[in-house]
């Protein structure tokens, strides 16, 4: 349960492609250490907010970093940011949306729900690593997260 | 005199003196009867004294019987000469002595004596007394004299006393009395000036402020009252009777017994009776004729009576009586007044004579006017208009002439009978005239009901107010329908002998011209001049003289000739067609005196007689060979003037096929079609009134056709005759409801479609997202393990299969830009088109400088842009437009040196068409339609790279904001893309 309070991403995705694809990106960049990977919203629920199979878990030590799919099965990705940015307990816990989704509509409404970043996952190979791997880079080594 | 009635100032000293007087004299009295009484007493008592006194002296005497000492004391008394006399008795009673010595014995009185006052003296008595014993009497007589002395004293100063205080008591009173008795008199003499003289304004002098004082001015404020009172009495009874005087009426007042007690001035002038005369006499006496005097004096009791009279209060009409016995109507009106004396009645009676009279002769007139009315209707045609104009009287002529009845004219003005031949200035002037007070004359022609035409010679008279307006005017008119009928006739006829193209000459029995007019001048070539006077002969060939001979002969016996075609001669000798007429001349007696003769120039006629067959061949060919349906008919109108039928004159030999009617020609349109509507009544009587030709389409149910009919009028309104050019177009309307039935259910289907295809719409966006999201994944998948493959394993790889792995990335990589593009392309059906205004100039400088810089590096590009006017649309779907366009423009002029982009915008007024021309690889025209399908593309993709979706999207754009996009190109040539942005004020 100790392992639960070191993660430092935490990455939801569903689809298993993306998310090794997405997981060698971190690896390659040395990043892959405290890494947590949720397979729907209703998990990525759980985690955030310490209950269900992480009931162990404490809100004082969030993940650095929250990378989000929109199109996830049982509460999509919506929902959790939603959920996220409307409790003051996980209100500042950056999260990043990495979906397939390019309409304006998605991005607009994430921004409104005060999403720290939207990135449309590349469809070529090299575009996709090299994003995966610098926004990593970015929000777990320059950015200051608030002390708690 | 009773004091009652002596006047107050006497009164008041009388009462005064007799009251001090009386006060005194008893005062007086009293002190006398005192002093008289207190003397008597006093006498007494002296002369009781001096007898004691005596008897003293005397007892000796007598106790000696000495008579002379007796005797001598006696003597003494001398000295008192009122002692008249006196003795002294003895015991016995016997005089002893006495005094005067010479007195009888007899004269003294016998003993006892008393003393006391005796008739004229004072007796008294005194007993001698010696010892215990009586020696003897005394006694003295004496007379009464100093008592009448004092008595008389005392008389007179009682008198003195009295009369001085009266004298001073009358003075006092005298004088004091004036106090109440001036202002009494005052106010006396005031009162009596008033009752007598009726004098109010007098006043009375107010002496002091006493009861009197207050009394005063009661009075005299009793008097302003008074007086005030009168002063009003008197003006109100002056104003009466200035009234009364100067009433129109006789005003007669009279007693509850009948008798007058009032009388005006007009009632002695009505009756010749001067007032004096009158008052007091009995009414019924002097103006009441004898014969109705008993039903007066029955009238007067039933009045008193009960309170009740039919004369009272009402104006009646009687006969009334001069002092001289004439009687004179009169009217009269009574009113009963109660007064302190009882019942007065007060009549007013007013002279009505005159008024009879003028009645009478009002009646005269009346009946004289009546009479002339009566002469006047039964002579001429008389009606009278108000102010308005508006009838307020016809005559039976006046009804008789116009065919309208009373009720119908009147309230009505004359326009209802205007014929309309007189000008609006004749009728102008005809009002101006009557409406100035001025009699009008003239002759009108008037429209009778039933549109027939009289004419009338009139005289209106305007009837004029007393301020000089018109109150209403009188039409007198006279029938002159036929004279101007002649009149008319003999116009027309001078002017067509005069203007006549005819030549119209006279000529006498022997062939002599004897009238030549304008006609005959033209004809022949002769003037009137020339003509007259000469022989008839000198226009006739010579080969037809004998013409000439057989007309006159034929005219002598009175018969006529008729349409001779023939010839004559000009005067400069050539030949005319002429067709002649000739007929008698008659005089007032019937003799035949000459011939007239009509020559025609018939050159003309028989010209247009071949012109007119021919026009009528046409007219029948036309007529018969004509598809349409042509007829022409003839109006029916019921009484009130509505078309209500019509009759076929005339009918084409399409008319059946294009009615279905057979043999209409003659026959009424109800009689082939009694269901036939009425508007086809309604619209062909109204072309045949207003000349109004008519095109129109309607519907003959009776016949189960519609026509399309062209409808004009023959002739004049009064040939009621409509011509009428039509087509069946059943087929046609048939067609035409088929279409706009399938017009509703297209519109319909239209409905169903669109809502069909709203819902496929939102399923497609609901395709294109999960298209933009799923579809990507695996892609991305192949992609990323492919270059995981080629990253991790390239060196286990040979050469091919690392190719191979390429290949599928470039695959990926490609499919992936497709599916950008479709999506691209699909949101902008989704996308709202906003309109702003948009400068194309700043938005293709900024996108050169921008999005398609880096497409521009190491090209070298000759741009010409020319100045573009603005457009409304939405900026980020034009720049989308623009963006393409260009881009497309710099990839396709690859390779030419220098590659050319024209861009600008062609305008031809309100139209603007932008565009961008290149001098790149151009395309064939015949695919042109191909280029803005999706993915159409029409250069390999390893020529020119691209999706095929950019000109779609600029098409979509275009379309989207109502424009229009084409291309121009040829291979190698360059291509030119234009678009408007037509639909400007559409979305």
């Amino acid at each position: 349960m100790n392992e639960l309070n070191e993660v430092e991403i935490l990455i939801v995705e569903d689809n298993q492609d993306d998310l090794d694809m997405t997981l060698r990106a971190l690896s390659k960049a040395n990043l892959a250490n405290h890494i947590h990977t949720a397979r729907d919203g209703a998990e990525a629920l759980d985690f955030i907010f310490c209950q269900g199979t992480c009931a162990g878990r404490k809100f004082d030590n969030p993940p650095k970093l929250v990378l989000l799919d929109l199109k996830l099965p049982k509460v999509d990705g919506m929902e959790v940011l939603q959920k996220m940015k409307s409790d003051p307990r996980t209100k500042t816990i950056p999260v990043v949306i990495l979906t397939s989704s390019k309409e304006q509509k998605d991005v607009i409404d994430s921004y409104h729900l005060g999403v720290n970043s939207y990135i449309v996952k590349p469809v070529n190979f090299e575009g996709f690593a090299v994003a995966v791997k610098e926004l990593g880079m970015y929000w777990l080594l320059l950015n200051q997260p608030p002390k708690l | 005199m009773l004091l009652r009635d002596t006047p107050i100032r006497r009164k008041l000293m009388t009462v005064n003196l007799l009251t001090s007087s009386a006060v005194l004299l008893l005062t007086c009295m009293a002190f006398i009867t005192y002093e008289i009484i207190t003397l008597r007493k006093g006498m007494m008592q002296g002369y009781t004294t001096r007898a004691e006194i005596i008897a003293a002296n005397s007892s000796a005497a007598l106790a000696f019987q000495n008579e002379a000492d007796a005797t001598d004391v006696l003597s003494a008394l001398k000295t008192d000469r009122r002692i008249i006399m006196a003795c002294i008795y003895d015991d016995k009673g016997k005089v002893f002595a006495r005094y005067p010595a010479n007195a009888l014995a007899d004269a003294f009185p016998a003993l006892p004596g008393k003393s006391g006052y005796r008739a004229g003296h004072l007796a008294v008595f005194s007993s001698v007394i010696e010892g215990e014993r009586k020696l003897g009497t005394v006694y003295l007589q004496s007379n009464l004299s100093s008592l009448t002395e004092r008595y008389h004293a005392y008389g007179w100063l009682a008198a003195a006393i009295i009369i001085g205080s009266i004298s001073v008591a009358y003075l006092l009173s005298r004088a004091l009395q004036k106090q109440i008795s001036l202002p009494i008199l005052a106010l006396a003499e005031v009162a009596n000036a008033v009752s007598k003289q009726r004098n109010y304004s007098v006043r009375a002098k107010k002496f002091g402020n006493d009861e009197l004082g207050s009394l005063t001015d009661s009075f005299n404020q009793m008097l302003e009252q008074v007086q005030k009172q009168n002063l009003v009495l008197s003006e109100s009874e002056a104003r009466v009777r200035a009234i009364i005087n100067s009433a129109i009426s006789a005003v007669v007042v009279i007693d509850s017994a009948g008798d007058i007690v009032d009388w005006n001035e007009r009632a002695e002038q009505m009756f010749g009776r001067p007032r004096q005369e009158a008052i007091g006499q009995e009414l019924a006496e002097i103006i009441i004729p004898p014969r109705y005097r008993d039903a007066h004096a029955r009238g007067m009791k039933h009045f008193l009576a009960t309170g009740e009279g039919p004369v009272l209060n009402r104006i009646i009409e009687l006969s009334a009586l001069r002092r001289n016995g004439d009687e004179f109507p009169a009217e009269l009106s009574i009113s009963p007044m109660k007064t302190a004396d009882g019942m007065t009645f007060c009549g007013f009676i007013t002279d009505i004579t005159e008024r009879k009279q003028a009645e009478e002769q009002l009646k005269a007139s009346f009946k004289e006017i009546g009479d002339l009315k009566a002469a006047l209707d039964e002579h001429a045609i008389v009606a009278i208009t108000n102010q308005q104009g508006k009838i307020t009287y016809v005559n039976d002529k006046f009804c008789a002439i116009s065919k309208y009845s009373r009720e119908e004219l009147l309230g009505q003005d004359h326009r209802l009978i205007n014929s309309g031949f007189h000008s609006k200035e004749f009728i102008h002037d005809l009002w101006l005239t009557i409406t100035h007070g001025k009699v009008w004359k003239g002759e009108i022609k008037n429209k009778a009901k039933d549109g027939s035409f009289y004419w009338v010679d009139t005289t209106i008279v305007p009837f004029l107010s007393a301020a000089g307006k018109p109150l209403q005017y009188v039409a007198i008119r006279a029938d002159i329908t036929e004279r101007k009928q002649v009149e008319v006739a003999a116009a027309r006829l001078a002017a067509i002998v005069q203007y006549s193209d005819d030549a119209i000459i006279g000529k006498d029995l022997d062939g002599i011209v004897t009238s030549w007019n304008a006609g005959a001048e033209k004809i022949f070539g002769y003037p009137a001049q020339e003509m007259v006077g000469q022989p008839i002969l000198r226009l006739i060939p010579p080969d037809r003289q004998h013409e000439e001979t057989n007309i006159l002969d034929r005219v002598r016996r009175g018969e006529s000739v008729q349409h001779l075609d023939t010839m004559r001669v000009r005067k400069d000798g050539s030949l005319v067609d002429v067709s002649i007429t000739s007929s008698a001349i008659k005089d007032a007696t019937g003799k035949i005196i000459g011939a007239s003769k009509v020559a025609r120039d018939i050159t003309e006629r028989k010209r247009v007689e071949a012109e007119a067959r021919e026009s009528e061949e046409r007219y029948r060919t036309l007529f018969n060979t004509l598809i349409e349906g042509f007829c022409t008919i003839e109006m029916v109108y019921d009484a009130e003037g509505r078309p209500v039928d019509y009759r076929f004159l005339e009918v084409n030999p399409a008319f059946e096929t294009q009615t279905g009617l057979q043999g209409a020609q003659g026959k009424l349109m109800r009689e082939l079609a009694p269901g036939h509507e009425a508007h086809w009544f309604e619209i062909y009587g109204r072309i045949a009134s207003t000349g109004e030709p008519a095109h129109f389409e309607n519907e003959a149910k009776a016949l189960g056709r519609y026509f399309d009919v062209h409808a004009y009028r023959v002739g004049t309104a009064e040939s009621r005759r409509v011509a009428i050019l039509f087509n069946d177009i059943t087929k046609r309307k048939q067609i035409e409801l088929e279409i706009s039935k399938l017009n509703a259910e297209l519109e319909k289907r239209v409905i169903e479609r669109t809502t069909q295809l709203e819902s496929a719409n939102k399923e497609l966006e609901a395709f294109s997202y999960s298209v933009s999201h799923d579809l990507r994944a695996p892609l991305r998948a192949i992609n990323g393990f492919a270059g995981i493959v080629l990253e991790d394993f390239s060196e286990q790889l040979p050469a091919a299969g690392k190719r191979y792995l390429e290949r599928i990335s470039q695959g990926g990589k490609r499919m992936g830009e497709l599916i950008d593009d479709l999506l691209a392309f699909s949101r902008l059906s989704r996308q709202s088109v906003n309109r702003l205004t948009v400068d194309p100039n700043k938005l293709v400088r900024g996108i050169l400088g921008e999005e398609l810089k880096s497409l521009q590096e190491g090209r070298a590009i000759e741009w010409k842009i020319g100045v573009m006017p603005t457009c409304p649309g939405d900026p980020a779907l034009l720049k989308q437009v623009w963006i393409n366009l260009l881009s497309n423009a710099i990839k396709y002029s690859r390779g030419r040196e220098p590659a050319i982009v024209e861009v600008g915008c062609l305008c031809d007024g309100e139209a603007k068409a932008y565009f961008v021309r290149d001098n790149g690889a151009g395309f064939d025209m015949q695919y042109a339609n191909k280029l803005f399908g999706v993915f159409q593309r029409l250069h390999r993709t390893d020529e020119f790279e691209g999706t095929g979706v950019g000109l779609a999207i600029v098409q979509r754009i275009v379309h989207r904001h109502g424009g229009r996009v084409w291309a121009e190109g040829k291979v190698n040539q360059g291509a030119a893309f234009y678009f408007t942005m037509e639909g400007e004020n559409k979305i």
